[in-house]
């Protein structure tokens, strides 16, 4: 019966053939055609201007996406991403403004985001109290600690002359500075996941936690590294977030849509939230359809409740594919425990 | 017989209700709220006795502001510390409660205070038209008097006090329309408000058409940003890149998003997708930062109101509500303060601009 099966070639349905292609060209494929409907329903959309500023806006979101997906890969999950981006960039602006030199107050947010890592880290691999949960609370932490201890303004500007308002201005080799910051931890990043052992292990890990360990990979310090990695990347999008607009709000209410965009561009990537499936390419392209998307709704004018229904509706439809592409099996089904 | 006896019942049956009435509408803040107590003064008062009664009037009463956000928003905190200084003089404990921009938090602050009675009088700053409907009934039943701030409410209270934002975006787009005749450019504007289905947002939008419309301006499309600069940024940048000099304004209906799109349009004028000095970013009140943005040439124009005069005014509204002796929510008024038009020429000169937190 074995060898039977073993020589019949198995006649592949359409949805094992989908199921087999790279996530990331089938994105891909979307993008284009979504920038094809939006170049034939809205005026000025498919210039080189704006192709330049919607990759530009998407750069923020994009970097924390990357740090997430780090984070799934390994089959974790990281909410206190957008807690640690704004808050570390609300913290250091707030820091400059009463007198502090720029990079002492750089350093000193990166400290924190660098102890957020590690405490989401060691809840996580070595207390072993669900990611869900205790990304939450560090995010929530971090948060209320900032805004109790550091903040006294609800808005704060960004000095023009600042290091962090370089980070989105100019240009490096003729690509403007903030889609060339993106793209390097892009590059970085499949480098990491790609050809590095702590990259290919960590995906190990992800795909079966307990083969990893069997097997003697350190899994309690990759997953530590997976969450410094993220917090890091979170600091560096709170860091763009601010170059890019200006100045920085620090209400709860604005911390939602960057977690909500970033957790969106992942799993639209095809980053799979049971870990262990998913790649670099998926986040950009990821990455790439929302800020199109995002581009398309404010050029269209659509109203906030709309805009969000749009939202949460691709949302749904990507989870809903990724679920039919690869349905669910018993080894799977094990690891719904976020 | 029977009939006199039928009066008599009748008779004890209804003073015994005003008796009730009359215990549960104290005017005390030991027990009930304030409305509906004795009138503090008649037609006549002695000279110092003015001064001791309407302290008398106020002393011990509580007073709750719950604003949508506190802490840090120089708006709020402008109204708050006006009424921390007024209150706290004539003897009444006031108290912040700080919703943090959540609006159910908002909501159950407000049901908390009400079914504790803890309060004599709250004064609210309503989020949009019929969230606090139910909350400012509840407080009338309760016995307290409420002031509506900022943005009125369908259940209108004992008073409200705001801007008038329909003749204020009127007097800034008039602003900006003369500015985009004096440049020739084109008769194209572009609109950025809050959510876009808010009472606050339509209201900008209203006065800006009423505007523009006649005068033969196309706004080229209306972009919500939920309050938020992020949002706000995105959407000057995406529109800029889009319509590029065929555009001569942008009206944004709050004065803090404004210095974001007023950062988007110098970016873009930076990056050369635009002329610069050839989009004007016009708004709605003067926080003192984006005054600092005006001076910087970030952002043109606004039609500035009074903002202590809000928190001035709500603390009068209160004594008045207090002194009148007539229960919660029998009166109801509506009062606007003053605005006008402020730009660079003349913002160091004007009083209501560039309001700060204390």
């Amino acid at each position: 019966m074995g060898v039977a099966a073993v020589d019949a070639r198995p006649d592949l349905s359409p949805r094992d053939r989908l199921a087999r292609v790279e996530q990331g060209f089938f994105v891909l494929g979307i993008t284009a055609l979504l920038c094809l409907a939006g170049a034939v329903t809205t005026d000025g959309f498919l210039t080189g201007g704006n192709v330049e500023n919607l990759l530009r806006l998407s750069a923020a979101f994009g970097i924390l996406a990357v740090g997430e997906a780090v984070v799934i890969l390994a089959k974790g999950i990281d909410l206190s991403v957008a807690g640690v981006a704004l808050g570390c960039a609300q913290a250091t602006l707030a820091f400059m403004a009463d007198g502090m030199s720029e990079w002492q107050a750089i350093a000193l947010l990166a400290g924190v985001a660098l102890v957020v890592g590690v405490v989401n880290g060691i809840l996580v691999a070595y207390l072993e109290v669900p990611a869900l949960f205790a990304t939450l609370a560090t995010g929530l932490l971090t948060i209320g600690g900032i805004d109790i201890l550091l903040l006294d303004q609800n808005f704060y500007s960004l000095p023009a002359s600042s290091a962090i308002s370089e980070l989105s201005s100019g240009s490096v080799l003729g690509v403007p500075r903030a889609i060339f910051v993106a793209g390097a931890v892009f590059v970085l990043a499949w480098l990491f996941v790609s050809y590095t052992v702590a990259g290919r292990l960590t995906r190990a890990m992800g795909d079966n936690f307990d083969t990893a360990r069997s097997s003697g990979a350190p899994v309690r310090p990759l997953q530590v590294l997976g969450y410094v990695v993220s917090a890091l990347l979170a600091l560096l999008a709170g860091y763009m977030t601010v170059s890019v607009q200006g100045s920085v709000q620090t209400t709860v209410t604005s911390f939602d849509p960057l977690l909500f965009t970033a957790l969106t561009v992942t799993v639209i990537g095809g980053v799979s939230l049971s870990g262990g499936r998913g790649t670099i390419l998926g986040v950009l392209a990821g990455a790439l359809f929302v800020g199109v998307l995002n581009n398309l709704l404010i050029l269209r004018g659509l109203s906030s409740p709309l805009q969000d229904l749009v939202r949460g509706g691709v949302l749904i439809a990507a989870i809903a594919l990724d679920a039919w592409l690869h349905p669910r099996d018993e080894e799977t089904a094990r690891s719904d425990e976020l | 017989m029977k009939k006199k006896l039928t009066a008599l019942l009748t008779a004890a049956a209804t003073a015994m209700t005003l008796a009730g009435c009359t215990v549960d509408r104290g005017g005390s803040s030991a027990g009930g709220g304030a409305g509906g107590g004795k009138q503090t003064f008649g037609r006549n008062v002695q000279l110092f006795d003015a001064h001791k009664k309407t302290h008398e009037a106020m002393k011990g009463k509580r007073i709750a502001f719950v604003p949508i956000l506190y802490k840090g928003y120089n708006l709020t905190l402008n109204w708050g510390s006006t009424m921390e200084r007024a209150f706290g003089n004539l003897g009444a404990d006031f108290r912040v409660y700080d919703p943090n921009f959540d609006t159910d938090k908002m909501v159950k602050i407000i049901n908390d205070l009400v079914a504790r009675r803890a309060v004599d009088v709250l004064i609210l700053h309503n989020p949009d038209v019929g969230v606090l409907t139910k909350q400012i009934d509840a407080a009338e039943r309760a016995g307290i008097h409420t002031v509506v701030v900022n943005m009125v409410s369908s259940r209108l209270g004992d008073a409200f006090i705001g801007v008038d934002s329909v003749h204020a975006a009127e007097d800034i787009t008039r602003r900006a329309v003369q500015d985009c005749e004096k440049r020739g450019a084109p008769k194209r504007m572009a609109i950025i408000d809050g959510p876009g289905n808010d009472a606050a947002s339509l209201m900008w939008s209203k006065g800006v058409h009423h505007v523009l419309d006649p005068a033969g301006y196309e706004v080229v499309t209306t972009a919500h940003t939920q309050w938020q600069n992020a949002l706000a940024q995105q959407a000057a940048a995406s529109i800029t890149q889009q319509q590029k000099n065929n555009i001569c304004a942008y009206m944004v209906a709050y004065d803090l998003n404004a210095i974001a799109v007023g950062d988007a349009v110098a970016d873009a004028a930076e990056r050369g997708v635009i002329r610069p000095d050839s989009i004007g970013v016009y708004t709605m009140a003067a926080d003192t930062r984006w005054c600092d943005a005006l001076r910087a040439g970030k952002v043109t124009a606004s039609a500035a109101y009074d903002v202590q005069g809000v928190g001035e005014a709500a603390v009068v509204t209160a004594q008045q509500l207090v002194q009148g002796g007539a229960p919660a929510g029998s009166t109801h008024t509506v009062a606007y303060v003053s605005h006008t038009v402020v730009d660079r020429s003349n913002v160091d000169d004007t009083t209501i601009a560039c309001y700060k937190g204390r």
